[in-house]
């Protein structure tokens, strides 16, 4: 996990940097520049949350220059990184009728699969996830842009299971990437993150998460926290 | 939370002012006078006469005049704060203050700059007084535009010279009237009648526009440098050198501090929390916050970021503001009595009910004083909300309508279709309650894990009726969830993902591990307040004159303020 707001990819480029941190982020003549850095986002498979937020903001003062299929690319890039909270950032920014009950087009249309799909990630329901991915073509297409999107998805879930468990049952670890058991993917998959499988079970490599530590408290006393009482015992003299 | 850092507030002393007799420079009307004039013009106006304006007000509008134009701040303070609102009471409780334009610019000779600055002050009287038309709420607002281009562009800004209180007033009504217009609008526009107000707003569809309220408050850090001068004082620099003409002088320089507030504000009730929390770059928040110097400014920096916190799911960050603001204001509620007093009560009855939000998707031990406020307004809920499942739904949703900013729709108004036109508060309660179901969910596994140090998932899904896939799910979310973002020192936005729970899990296939956190007392800290407190006593069995000089004083402060509230009843 990262904190994804202050962290800057290494491939933003210069001008989206500078546009981030001066009022040239409010320039609706700098629209286009941030969406060609999400088209770029998308065939590199990073997500760049901070310049993506500031392209929404612009939407929000420039309706008429919103693009559906951009929206839809920076969820879905968001949707990836399901553990930092960069989707629910992204959607606090879009349009306020896009969650409403009945989807009046197919923008929103769109939001709300991908939003019901955040809601499974979200609790860590991974299998519902993949019922939900699939219950119509709708969802691929939707993903469509973003290359890879499956294989970053499964990354960003192999990394919550690394997260929290030291080992994991074969099934329960298909089900959650959604690769069939017994086939040479899910094999190749479980070589690729470095664990072993023993027997029915997944092993996982310890590492600074996966144990239960119980957490010691200690005090620690500033020495400002004492300085009332050496100005007293100075007194005292 | 550190005790230590509030004793500063402690000091803090605001006057209480009962006096009902009234001084207009070195005239003091006496309250028999007040009140002969006070039926004149009840009278007057009943005889419609409503141009009149009774001598005491004339001749205070002079005074305020005066004292503006010489820059005597002091007195400028008295016509401010205590005067005009005096005036208030006795003659403009029901009507408003002598209009700018036909009344007062003829009577201070077409005073300009003053004439602008008085009409500030006039609209801000309506607005919390009755509910204002749309043709104030645009005058108003070109009101603001002109005395903010007159700051903006004009050399006479630099001579300049009016009470901080009034600086800060004069941003948060600017942003409390466009909130409260775009809220309006908002309204108009998704009813089906009121032809004549949508035709009115779509002729003026640039009046309060956010474009406009964000260039404004973004000129004026420029123009005072105060991002430049925060960079620099940080990096232990002079900042008066690179503070400019403008930003040097302290005026100004308050003037930047509370626009970077009002940006914090804006950009929260246009959901971009994210954008919100960094407008705060290289403010540091805590009692050497500039900010502090001005209760108002420093509570309402609090309520927001708690808030963007929160929204943020960073909710020991959340709890931290929260907390912190509600001890203080808990330590200067006896002194604090001011005007502001009711909205500083509403204030915190809010931020108590953010604070059980945080409180019970993030339990956290709290400051003893907060805690009993919190247990006190919100008790009942707050064990609701902890008990979590579907009955705790509508209470997460109560508190959270309750005491959210007042969220406005944040796109360009679309004048043909009313797609557009949504209800932004519930927008942003919808995606929050995705994550107070997905979190809530896991709370009544608690208080089995703390039963056991391993379990077999299997058994715990027995003992709750849940299937053991679900039951997987939930407790890899809590665990999960339990990492959270907490800032160290550094921004707002920056911090380190620490495990926040007295609870830490693993699940070794289907065995979950369990790790409870020993919660140490902290005796370091209950023996320096204690040795402290016992000097006291020492000090005053050694000096008893002392002491009952103390007492004396102590028995007067309390009678005072026991009037005060026996006042308060009647």
């Amino acid at each position: 996990m990262e904190n994804t707001l202050v962290n800057k990819p290494e491939s933003r480029p210069e001008v989206v940097d500078h546009m981030l941190n001066t009022l040239e982020k409010y320039d609706a003549g700098n629209i286009q520049k941030f969406e060609e850095y999400v088209e770029q986002q998308c065939s590199k498979n990073v997500s760049d949350i901070a310049a993506n937020l500031a392209l929404l903001k612009l939407y929000q003062f420039n309706t008429n220059r919103i693009n559906d299929e951009v929206i839809i690319n920076v969820l879905s890039l968001a949707l990836i990184n399901f553990n930092s909270f960069d989707f629910s950032l992204a959607l606090h920014l879009l349009p306020t009728y896009v969650l409403n009950e009945s989807p009046i087009d197919p923008l929103s249309e769109q939001i709300q699969k991908l939003f019901k799909l955040y809601n499974h990630l979200d609790g860590k329901d991974f299998a519902g996830f993949w019922t939900e991915f699939y219950k119509d073509d709708n969802a691929t297409e939707i993903v469509s842009d973003i290359e890879n999107f499956l294989s970053l998805i499964r990354a960003s879930i192999s990394k919550t299971i690394e997260c929290a468990c030291k080992s994991l049952s074969y099934s329960v670890l298909s089900s959650w990437v959604h690769l069939d058991e017994n086939s040479s993917a899910l094999n190749d998959w479980i070589k690729r993150q470095s664990w072993t499988l023993n027997g029915t079970t997944v092993e996982i490599p310890v590492n600074e998460f996966n144990s239960a530590k119980p957490i010691i408290t200690t005090e620690t006393v500033k020495f400002e926290q004492l300085s009332r009482l050496l100005k007293k015992a100075f007194e005292m003299e | 939370m550190d005790h230590e850092s509030f004793n500063e507030y402690d000091d803090v002393n605001i006057p209480i002012e009962s006096d009902e007799s009234l001084a207009v420079g070195n005239v003091v009307y006496d309250e028999a006078q007040l009140a002969r004039q006070q039926e004149d013009y009840q009278k007057q106006i009943q005889q419609a006469e409503t141009t009149a304006v009774p001598e005491v007000v004339r001749q205070f509008l002079l005074y305020f005049q005066k004292c503006f134009n010489e820059g005597n701040a002091y007195e400028l303070h008295g016509c401010y704060e205590t005067s005009f609102q005096k005036l208030t009471e006795k003659f403009y409780k029901t009507s408003r203050w002598p209009h700018p334009i036909s009344v007062v610019a003829p009577l201070v000779n077409n005073d300009e700059t003053f004439v602008l600055f008085y009409t500030e002050v006039y609209y801000r009287h309506v607005y919390a007084r009755f509910q204002p038309t749309l043709e104030e709420r645009s005058l108003s607002y070109s009101n603001y535009c002109n005395l903010f281009n007159f700051i903006l562009n004009s050399d006479n800004a630099l001579n300049l010279e009016i009470p901080t209180n009034w600086v800060w007033d004069i941003i948060d009504e600017f942003i409390y009237q466009f909130n409260s217009f775009s809220l309006y609008r908002t309204k108009v526009l998704k009813k089906e009648s009121h032809e004549t107000e949508k035709a009115w707003l779509k002729d003026h569809d640039k009046v309060w526009d956010t474009y406009s309220v964000l260039n404004v408050l973004y000129s004026l850090c420029g123009k005072t440098k105060i991002y430049e001068q925060l960079r620099a004082q940080k990096n232990g620099q002079d900042s008066t050198e690179v503070a400019g003409e403008y930003g040097s002088r302290n005026l100004f320089k308050n003037f930047g501090y509370f626009c970077i507030i009002g940006l914090l504000r804006v950009h929260t009730i246009l959901g971009d929390y994210h954008l919100a929390l960094k407008t705060l770059e290289g403010v540091e928040l805590n009692k050497r916050s500039p900010f502090a110097r001005f209760p108002s400014a420093h509570f309402t920096t609090y309520y927001y970021v708690g808030f963007c916190y929160l929204m943020c799911r960073r909710y020991a960050d959340a709890v931290k503001s929260f907390s912190h603001i509600l001890l203080y204001i808990a330590r200067t509620k006896n002194i604090n009595r001011s005007v502001q007093f009711d909205m500083v009560n509403k204030r915190s009855d809010q931020m108590y009910a953010l604070l059980a939000i945080s409180v019970a998707l993030s339990p956290t031990r709290l400051d003893d004083i907060v805690n009993t406020g919190l247990r006190e307004r919100y008790g009942d809920q707050l064990s609701k909300l902890q008990r979590g499942g579907p009955e705790s739904y509508p209470v997460f949703e109560e508190l959270f309508l309750k005491s959210a900013p007042r969220f406005i729709f944040p796109y360009t108004i679309d004048f043909e279709s009313t797609k557009l036109n949504s209800d932004a508060t519930k927008h942003h309660l919808d995606i929050f309650m995705v994550e107070v179901k997905n979190t809530t969910f896991a709370f009544n596994l608690k208080s089995y894990l703390n039963l056991y140090s391993t379990m077999d998932l299997g058994k715990l899904a027995g003992f709750l009726e849940k299937d053991p896939e679900e039951l997987r799910s939930a407790l890899v979310a809590l665990k999960v969830k339990n990492r959270q973002l907490v800032r160290k020192d550094g921004e707002l936005l920056e911090g380190e993902y620490v495990n926040v729970s007295e609870l830490d899990i693993s699940l070794e296939n289907d065995l979950i591990h369990i790790a409870e956190a020993k919660d140490n007392r902290k005796f370091a800290d209950w023996f320096i307040r204690n040795t402290l407190k016992n000097y006291a006593v020492q000090e005053a069995i050694a000096n008893p004159e002392k002491e009952s000089d103390n007492v004396n004083k102590n028995k007067k402060r309390a009678n005072k303020e026991n009037k005060e509230v026996a006042a308060e009843k009647k």
